[in-house]
């Protein structure tokens, strides 16, 4: 395999993980950084697994065309997405990585999990995927603009904050965008892009240079809280919540319709509860925020339920159950 | 394998499915996968599901879709790893 660029990844959570396990799948060696031990080792124990599985779940065995099949399910008019899905997850993916040619053991020693941020000198690309909490990024930003080489890219995977004002921390605001992975990325054939206010060019060039070899297919859009996806997701995910609250509907009604009336593969509260409600909710507080439009106003169900510990899969429960391991 | 010769295995599949796709009422031979429901997290545990209930073990040659892709599949899949064994069928 050519040698492909150290990525850093920053913040080994839900997301964090995933993505530092597709760039290991596709032959980069990976920084993976958090702040936490335990999030670390949870990293490990669920790249380990997801490696596993990958080519049950990427549909390896049954052909190529068994994992673009789910995801077509998931985008039926994406006319884009055919070619991009096909080459995502069973190209690099798929002979590079964890499935058949490679051992887990082999991706799995590509990722060196640190708390240390100075390995990340050697980045080309660091993709920052802590909590979704300005305060704490900017902090990020400050330690990695001095440490990182010039050239290196930042990307940011955040579900509402303005990538321009990300950038703004750093003094390479050109070389600053948004990478708005989706859950779960290994799977997933495409990346929401967003071109922040400064951003080059030829950042973006790389940036979809770097995701293809990833088997990603790159979508551009401008810079606005939430993005496209996010903005719209998050608005449907608290009304469905609304209508748990005032008792129109039970949670799993509210999926059935939207699976069986509308042909989506989960509905919006299994979405939000495979998201995390915290990570939901943190998401409408910055729309609202952003935009200082009441649309935005979080359920207080939702809100409650953040309160009471119920973030949905990670934590077992949400508006379903989750049985532990 | 059908429904006459496994009914058992088949019977104790479909609850736990039932039990683990929210309510999701999945037919026997539905394709697990395209249900949005699968991630590695709910295969380890349909795995340690069919390792303990039905006391054979799952290797890692074995974890391929039309393995586990339906209760038919798993149903299929645990009668045949029995039989290699030797073991006589249990619930
Ligand atoms: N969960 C999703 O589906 C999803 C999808 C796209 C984008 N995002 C975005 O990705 C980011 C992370 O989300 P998540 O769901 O993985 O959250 P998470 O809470 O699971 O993980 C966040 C991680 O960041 C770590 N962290 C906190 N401060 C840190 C610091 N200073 N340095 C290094 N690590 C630090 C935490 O220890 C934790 O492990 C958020 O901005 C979120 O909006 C999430």
């Amino acid at each position: 395999m050519v040698n492909r660029p150290v990525i850093g990844v920053v913040g080994a959570g839900v997301i964090g993980s995933q993505v530092a396990q597709t760039f290991a799948q596709a032959g980069h060696p990976v920084v993976l950084v958090d702040v936490h031990d335990e999030a670390l080792e949870r990293a490990r124990r669920s790249i380990s697994r997801d490696l596993r599985f990958h080519r049950m779940l990427a549909g390896g065995s049954t052909g190529p065309g068994a994992a673009t099949k789910t995801q077509a399910a998931k985008t039926p008019a994406a006319k884009g997405a055919a070619p991009g899905a096909a080459a995502a997850g069973n190209a690099p993916a798929g002979n590079a990585a964890g499935g058949e040619g490679e051992s887990r053991a082999a991706v799995l020693e590509r990722i060196t999990f640190t708390r240390d941020l100075a390995p990340l000198a050697e980045a080309e690309l660091v993709v920052e995927n802590v909590v979704e909490d300005w305060e704490v990024k900017r902090g990020v930003y400050e330690k990695l603009d001095p440490l990182c080489a010039d050239g290196c890219l930042f990307a940011v995977n955040t579900s509402v904050i303005p990538i321009t004002r990300v950038a703004a921390a750093t003094g390479r605001a050109d070389r600053v965008l948004g990478m708005h992975f989706m859950n779960p990325v290994p799977l997933k054939p495409m990346v929401e892009v967003v071109r922040g206010h400064h951003t080059s060019p030829g950042t973006l060039d790389r940036a979809r240079e770097l995701l293809a070899g990833i088997g990603k297919e790159a979508v551009v859009v401008a810079d606005a809280a939430g993005f496209v996806s996010n903005r719209v997701l998050m608005l449907t995910v608290n009304e469905a919540v609304f209508t748990v609250h005032e008792n129109v509907s039970a949670a799993e009604d509210v999926d059935r319709l939207f699976k069986g009336c509308f042909g989506h593969p989960m509905g919006p509260l299994e979405t939000a509860d495979l998201i995390g409600l915290d990570t939901v909710l943190l998401s409408l507080d910055g729309l609202y925020a952003e935009f200082a439009d009441s649309k935005y106003r979080p359920c207080p169900l939702l809100r409650r339920m953040v309160d009471a510990g119920l973030l949905g899969r990670k934590s077992g429960q949400g508006f379903y159950t989750y049985p532990q391991i | 394998m059908t429904d006459t010769s496994q009914p058992q295995a088949r019977e104790s599949i479909r609850e736990f499915l039932g039990r683990h796709l929210s309510g999701y009422d999945i037919g026997d031979d539905e394709n697990l996968f395209e249900t949005g429901y699968v991630n590695s997290l709910f295969l380890l545990q349909l795995v340690v599901f069919v390792e303990e209930t039905f006391g054979l073990e799952v290797e890692d040659g074995d974890l391929r879709r039309e393995n586990f892709c339906s209760v038919s599949a798993l149903t299929g899949f645990v009668a045949g790893k029995q039989a290699a064994a030797g073991a006589p069928p249990q619930p």
